[in-house]
């Protein structure tokens, strides 16, 4: 079965030419099977972000390719990144990033909106999804009025509305005790487990990367190791 | 959508607040000096229509009055008929309703009474038109139908009875409010009006010196050249001919440089406004940038980025320029209501026109203001935008 993530000999340069140039990313291979439970891990500036970044459509490779459910991303226009944002992907934040001056359930609809979703049935699965993730009685909350944790959840509903492909969260945990990081984690394995969703972490906190499948570690924009923990859901 | 463009707008209530103040002063300003303008045009085209087909012969005080006046108006109506091109020839009086120092300090035309005779009317039935009570009949005398301003100003009603010249004339119909010279007007039967004119002739003056008319009303024949008869009254009566089509373009220009400076100044405002929004905008869009990476991550594309800054520069001017709207509209309403009170002219005419098209303009101004900050934010790099939260 193809893979629904294909990385080859990625390299990424920031600022190239210039005095600040950075070779973030250096030949990056490997390949994510659809279904997997990821975690990217490594200290800080070695290359997670930048990774993120561009198996997430925000970014673009200096070189090699990137193949996302089939989609070159290397070759997309602008406008096709954005659909593959829209369709393909959810983000899940450090910081939760919901936007401040509308509710959660507006939160979550927001991106079945900019996925052309035809309003009512998105509002349909945004109640559904905030359901499940036990905020039913918080739809009509503004984030200030919601914890870390719930925040958190928010996020997770709207990463999940247009039942992307691929799940992308970064530190999900950062910002929240250890007992609703717990409960965040069990909510995305929970979706991996029961939805078979495939979800990228990208973490520094062991306690995140030791229950997932499979670990990449990052040094200095290269792989350094992948462990397999489970199932071979990556290469 | 809308809720959502409200919601950040109030999120940002005394920036929003001051840039709506700012555009709603502008169409304020545009709407005061427009409503001055409709007016003006109102009143020109209304007189323009009234002058149309006609041309008036004035004489001034020297060729009408004196020794042989009478004589002298007979002969320049018969040499006035049987000029070519001239269909009819119609004497009118045209005597000061007042003199002195209030009639001469109010704003607006002057109060002045006209004599017809009863065919005129007829023939020139779009002079004026009575809407309560009725006109004269060619055989009453000592009556009188006033102009709508007149009759505020002086709280004259039907059945009431007025002095002019220290004769007392009744009330039997008051004219609809027209923008014309009719407003202030007073219409009497032109015998009547004959008689007044004879009350200014100085006492002891030899009979004859009162003329019959003070002004011709020349009716031509269809496509007749106006210039040309206007002219030829001139060279054989020694009468101010006026040819209608050199007085209507004459107001023309006159209104159009009036245009021109009174909405130039309103446009300044209304510039200054739009600069605001810029800056507010602007202001907006760099303090959203977070907010625009985590959009654009989600999925928003240009499009969707560019269509919610533009929708809250539109929906900024909208408010402004409602507001001007109102205020503007109060505003002329209470000088109006003074104005006419005090016998002036009513001096604005907010049209749907000019209601509708300054509404339209501020919203048109704050979308072209708000556009290039709307274009810097949908073209923002989702990871820079997202690294600046870092």
């Amino acid at each position: 079965m193809e893979p629904l993530i294909s990385v080859r000999d990625l390299v990424k340069i920031h600022a190239p030419g210039s005095a600040a140039e950075v070779r973030a990313l250096d030949g990056i291979d490997f390949t994510i099977e659809r279904g997997a439970y990821v975690a990217i891990v490594g200290e800080s500036g070695s290359g997670k972000t930048t990774l993120m970044h561009v198996l997430g459509a925000l970014d673009r490779a200096t070189s090699g390719s990137v193949v996302l459910a089939g989609h070159d991303l290397a070759r997309a226009t602008r406008r096709e990144l954005q659909a593959i944002r829209a369709k393909e992907i959810g983000f899940v934040f450090q910081g939760f990033n919901l936007i401040a001056t509308l509710s959660a359930g507006e939160n979550v609809e927001l991106a079945a909106r900019y996925a052309r979703r035809e309003p009512g049935r998105a509002r349909e699965d945004a109640l559904a999804l905030l359901a499940e993730v036990g905020l039913a009685s918080r739809v009509a909350h503004r984030p200030s009025q919601l914890s870390g944790g719930q925040q958190q959840r928010v996020a997770i509903a709207r990463a999940l509305i247009n039942a992307p492909a691929l799940i992308l969260a970064d530190e999900p945990t950062g910002e929240l005790d250890s007992k609703t990081a717990q409960a965040v984690l069990e909510l995305f394995e929970r979706f991996n487990r029961e939805r078979g969703q495939t979800i990228v972490l990208v973490t520094h906190n062991p306690a995140v990367w030791q229950r997932c499948d499979v670990v990449i570690t990052l040094a200095d924009g290269r792989i350094v190791e992948t462990t397999r923990r489970r199932a071979a859901a990556a290469s | 959508m809308i809720v959502a463009v409200f919601r950040n707008l109030r999120s940002r209530l005394a920036r929003t607040s001051l840039t709506v103040a700012g555009i709603a002063i502008g169409i304020l300003a545009l709407v005061v000096v427009g409503s001055l303008a409709e007016r003006l045009q109102t009143i020109v085209s209304r007189s323009t229509a009234l002058n149309s087909g006609a041309i008036f012969a004035f004489g001034n005080g020297r060729e009408l009055y004196g020794a042989g006046a009478q004589a002298r108006m007979r002969r320049n109506v018969e040499v006035v008929r049987r000029s070519a091109g001239v269909r009819g020839v119609v004497p009118e009086v045209v005597v000061p309703y007042a003199t002195g120092f209030a009639e001469s300090s109010r704003f607006g035309p002057p109060s002045l009474i006209f004599g017809f005779p009863y065919a005129t009317r007829l023939v020139a039935s779009a002079a004026y038109s009575v809407d309560r009570g009725r006109d004269f009949t060619a055989s009453e005398r000592r009556v009188a139908v006033v102009g709508a301003d007149f009759a505020a100003s002086r709280n004259a009603r039907i059945g009431d009875t007025i002095a002019l010249y220290g004769n007392s004339f009744e009330i039997v119909g008051t004219i609809a409010k027209s923008f014309t010279i009719f407003d202030a007007a007073v219409v009497v039967p032109l015998a009547d009006a004959q008689a007044l004119l004879g009350q200014l002739v100085p006492p002891g003056s030899p009979a004859g010196s009162t003329p019959p008319a003070t002004a011709l009303m020349v009716l031509v024949a269809p496509q007749a050249d106006t210039a040309l008869i206007a002219h030829r009254i001139t060279l054989l009566t020694g009468l101010q001919a006026r040819d209608p089509a050199e007085v209507a373009g004459g107001i023309r220009s006159t209104t159009q440089i009036f245009d021109a400076i009174i909405f130039g100044s309103a446009l300044i405002a209304l510039l200054v406004g739009a600069f605001s929004i810029v800056n507010t905008m602007t202001i907006a869009v760099s303090e959203r940038t977070r907010e625009i990476g985590i959009r654009k991550a989600i999925g928003a594309g240009d499009g969707d980025i560019l269509r919610e800054f533009v929708t809250e520069a539109a929906t900024i001017g909208a408010l402004g320029g409602l507001g001007g709207l109102v205020v503007a509209t109060a505003l002329v309403a209470f000088i109006d209501a003074r104005s006419a009170a005090q016998g002036n002219l009513e001096l604005f005419a907010i049209t749907p026109r000019l209601a509708i098209g300054s509404l339209a303009f501020a919203v048109a101004l704050s979308i072209v203001a708000g556009l290039l900050p709307a274009i810097r934010a949908a073209r923002l790099d989702p990871t820079d935008a997202l690294r600046r939260v870092a």
